[in-house]
């Protein structure tokens, strides 16, 4: 019986054969998950996951609205990461300051927040603290809460990570950057919330996964951006290393 | 079964293969009918049996070997051994030829390498020796000034083509490749081996280098044995050859056997070796 070639379906340069996929459509650019985007949201998954999911939304929806409302960029601006939320000028960062106190939301958020900023100083976000979170008081607290939030945000398909990313997405529509096509998945957004129990909300969720890209792409993000280098490399520091069980244990 | 007894049964199964494997290899250089007309096969193919017998012995001596960071180095040059051999068995007298004159030209070109090292002062008395002798060695078999230096493969093509030319490809796929790997400290070797996960969320997983110890797995003895025995039974059928001696193969597959019975109260301590049929 004659054999079956392998990588038929790849084409071939030379030594090199090269995936359908990448062969179709050229060269791509690569944004992941874990190294830029899990960085850049964690803030949503940590409000969401201090205040719970509709009081987190409502919070970082009014949040996001008043750095739109002091942002004197003429882009429409979705502030879904970290980053854009650190790129607003002092004045504008004050502004913000004082919309927050006036709705009663700035120490919500900083309560949310406090671990983040606490051990990872030289966040974007700290303009929001007056006074700099120290990482010595209630340091074991924190990293079991960042540790329990960030472990979460691995498992991308996780209602918790989910719903993250629904946030992200929804702040993409509030800000009017995000418009879809009747009869389109994404159109019905709010059926997000019964993830992963329906299968419409599942459908849902692979069209929030899919357009999460559209946040990290050149228009609304640069991949040089610095804060998800220092969040990952700070974090060698803040904590050790841990192994389970081995041969050499 | 207590440990002592299951060590000195591993010791005289050792010894007892090592010993047949020798025999084996005796035997057919016994009932081969040299030619000194074509002294070249005769040559090369002894060599490489012998030295897959050689591969097979350091293997067996050194239980400390017998795990994927250092047996794999073994029986990849096993691989390459039979791959070769086999090879050359399609055209004995031209490929043996062709494997002598790569190889003595690789010699001189490493004398050539050592005396552009030592250009301009005066050479050791240690390294004037060491290129003399190595002179001397090739100049026996074949003038240096005779002697082209082919830095591209021995065969003229690569070692895939070898051993599709071979009927072996299997055995390049299932066995050179994935073992290359190993002995090229690959990525996907090292990242399995020299590895190890930590499992702070905050690390975003990352992986730190280490040094693992391995418990002895006489798998690998056992795939060394069934290499070595590939190659004599390449040999046999090319030349006819029927040696009345045991197989050192068969020896091994019943001794491991054995132990595998007298060890079932005692799996964790030694892994044994699967059936014999069972494919790499």
């Amino acid at each position: 019986m004659k054999k079956k070639k392998i990588l038929q379906n790849h084409k071939r340069y030379g030594k090199v054969f090269i995936p359908p996929f990448q062969h179709m459509l050229g060269p791509l650019s690569e944004i992941s998950w874990i190294k830029t985007m899990m960085p850049e949201l964690l803030w949503i998954a940590l409000i969401q996951d201090y205040h719970g999911l509709h009081e987190g939304v409502a919070l970082i929806t009014r949040f996001t609205r008043s750095a739109r409302k002091c942002s004197s960029s003429k882009k429409k601006n979705i502030f879904a990461t970290i980053t854009s939320l650190g790129e607003l000028t002092k004045d504008e960062m004050l502004c913000l300051q004082g919309e927050l106190i006036a709705r009663g939301d700035l120490f919500e958020i900083q309560k949310a927040l406090f671990p983040l900023i606490a051990l990872y100083p030289e966040c974007p976000l700290d303009f929001l603290y007056s006074i700099k979170p120290s990482s010595s008081v209630e340091k074991k607290e924190h990293l079991e809460r960042m540790k329990n939030v960030v472990g979460g945000m691995y498992n991308k398909i996780s209602r918790d990570t989910m719903m993250v990313q629904a946030t992200a997405i929804w702040l993409a529509f509030d800000s009017g950057v995000l418009k879809v096509f009747e009869g389109l998945a994404l159109a019905k957004f709010p059926e997000i919330e019964r993830y992963p129990h329906t299968e419409l909300s599942e459908k849902v969720a692979a069209s929030i996964r899919s357009s999460i890209y559209m946040l990290f792409t050149e228009h609304h993000y640069q991949d040089s951006e610095n804060w998800p280098k220092y969040f990952w490399n700070h974090g060698i520091g803040v904590d050790k290393c841990y192994f389970g069980e081995s041969s050499n244990d | 079964m207590i440990e002592d007894e299951v060590l000195n049964k591993i010791e005289g199964l050792i010894r007892d293969f090592i010993k047949h494997a020798r025999l084996e290899l005796d035997a057919r250089w016994e009932k081969w009918a040299i030619d000194l007309s074509k002294n070249e096969i005769h040559e090369v193919v002894g060599a490489l049996l012998a030295r897959q017998v050689t591969l097979s012995r350091q293997m067996a001596e050194n239980p400390e070997m017998w795990n994927g960071h250092v047996a794999p180095l073994i029986l990849r040059a096993m691989a390459d051994a039979y791959i070769s051999l086999s090879w050359i068995l399609k055209d004995p007298l031209e490929r043996s030829r062709k494997f002598v004159i790569h190889g003595l030209g690789q010699a001189k070109l490493q004398i050539e390498h050592r005396k552009a090292q030592i250009e301009g002062r005066e050479s050791t008395t240690e390294e004037k020796m060491l290129i003399d002798a190595s002179e001397a060695w090739i100049n026996s078999q074949r003038f240096t000034f005779l002697t082209e230096v082919n830095i591209g493969s021995w065969s003229g093509i690569s070692t895939r083509q070898m051993a599709e030319e071979a009927d072996c490809i299997d055995f390049y796929n299932y066995v050179y490749t994935p073992f290359s790997a190993c002995t090229h400290s690959m990525w996907h070797h090292i990242s399995r081996y020299n590895l190890r996960q930590c499992i702070n969320p905050l690390h975003q997983y990352h992986q730190v280098p280490e040094d693992p110890e391995f418990s002895m797995d006489p798998y690998n003895l056992f795939l060394s044995a069934k290499y070595l025995q590939k190659t004599f039974s390449a040999f046999d059928a090319k030349f006819g050859i029927k040696v009345d001696v045991p197989s050192a193969y068969d020896y091994l597959c019943e001794g491991l056997d054995s132990l595998s019975d007298t060890q079932s109260d005692d799996q964790d301590r030694i892994n044994v070796k699967p059936s014999k049929k069972e494919e790499t």
